[in-house]
């Protein structure tokens, strides 16, 4: 009896939080007829009532597919947009981030703790107040309104550094000495014994990037002016409801590839948290 | 094994996308309802092929308006009203009509409000 109750409770929260999925699903194999119906408070009464929304759509409809994959050019641009964005962001921390990482880690220098806890404050830090010093710099390169304003921020940031450090901390130095006593240099210690050693700590820490500058907001809103280098995460939300059946279309392949990315990398996403735990 | 998946379907997804970035540009073209469009002259004469009417019998036409939109410029067919003042052979003076630069003349498929369109080449 106890099992039962514990699990109808269990499938009604599984269903809620799998619920907006749902919804985006059901929406876009809904017929723009369809949708007009049921947003109908929407587009034309603008509130006061409520949306006639279902969970599944009357009739099965591929009309927002077809619309979005056959006259939607554009969307594709936006798609390739967010790609580079977030390869180009994963690829620069991946040669920024790792070495900095393994650098905190493994040497002890003069002012190491202050700078370890400046990148922790550098990380702290919400984006809206390094908004402005980023613009200044970013103007003065001439990098305004081109990919790179968003890309050249976020291959510097300072989160993955912090996730790798604590990987990197874990390797015992007797490893590293042995290595160093074998005639090892530091750049083989590093790509030899450091990558290898701190590769889930690196997995975890491309996987929570890729998730962040996939549905990147801000950065893009503040330095990119034309709609053609946009992402995918700012255009979704600038579709009007009356092209909703796009929108629905458009969050699905949006999302899809974050749901893909996050279960081939859940082992390592999971793993990498876990030992954060234990390490910290 | 379940790994393979998931990469094997990651894999179509982008063939997916890839094939879908370069098609799409030529059958957003390709699909659209080809538009002649004409303009009235300033009396406010038109083809008669312009002008519709609705259920309660009032006049209107469609014309050519450029959207603009996060994926670009989009034409679409927007109602104008007019008022028919004469007819004359194929032409109809609609009042209201001579302000339009871009009716609708003709259209490849029956004209709807909103449609998008693209221009007759021929004519452009």
């Amino acid at each position: 009896m106890r099992r039962a109750v514990v699990f109808t409770l269990l499938a009604i929260l599984a269903f809620v939080m799998c619920y907006p999925v749902l919804f985006i699903l059901t929406g876009s194999l809904m017929s723009g007829d369809e949708l007009s119906s049921r947003l109908s408070e929407l587009l034309f009464y603008k509130g006061g009532g409520y949306v006639d929304w279902a969970l599944f759509p009357r009739k099965v409809s591929p009309e927002s597919f077809r619309e979005l994959f056959l006259f939607q050019p554009g969307f594709f641009s936006l798609f390739w947009n967010t790609v580079l964005i977030t390869g180009g962001v994963l690829l620069g921390q991946l040669l920024i981030a790792a070495p900095a990482a393994w650098g905190f880690a493994q040497y002890r220098f003069r002012g190491r703790g202050l700078l370890f806890t400046l990148y922790i404050i550098l990380m702290m830090l919400p984006f809206q107040v390094l908004m402005l010093p980023e613009y200044i710099h970013l103007g003065a390169m001439g990098l305004l309104n081109s990919l790179p304003a968003v890309i050249l921020p976020g291959v510097f940031s300072t989160f993955p550094v912090f996730i790798e450090y604590n990987f990197f901390r874990g390797i015992p130095s007797s490893v590293v000495e042995a290595a160093r006593l074998d005639g090892a240099g530091e750049p083989d210690i590093f790509l030899r014994i450091g990558l290898p050693a701190g590769r889930a700590g690196i997995a975890a820490a491309m996987m929570l990037q890729f998730l962040e500058y996939w549905s990147i907001i801000e950065p893009p809103m503040a330095f990119l002016d034309s709609p053609a280098k946009w992402p995918l995460s700012l255009f979704i939300p600038s579709i009007s409801v009356d092209n909703a059946g796009i929108a629905f279309v458009a969050s699905l392949i949006a999302m899809f590839p974050a749901i893909l990315i996050f279960r081939i990398g859940q082992p390592a996403l999971e793993g990498g948290i876990a030992a954060m735990g234990v390490k910290r | 094994m379940e790994r393979k998946i998931l990469i094997g379907i990651a894999v179509a997804f982008l063939a997916v996308m890839i094939v879908f970035t370069f098609t799409s540009q030529y059958t957003a073209r390709a699909l659209l309802p080809v538009i002649t469009a004409g303009e009235a002259d300033r009396d406010g004469w038109v083809d008669s092929s312009a002008v519709h009417y609705d259920e309660s019998g009032k006049a209107f036409v469609y014309w050519v308006v450029p959207k603009e939109t996060i994926l670009g410029e989009a034409l679409v067919l927007s109602r104008y009203p007019v008022r028919v003042k004469a007819t004359k052979g194929k032409k109809i003076q609609a009042k209201g009509a001579e302000q339009l630069n871009q009716i609708a003349l003709r259209c490849s498929r029956e004209m709807e409000d909103g449609m998008k369109v693209r221009l007759d080449e021929e004519e452009k």
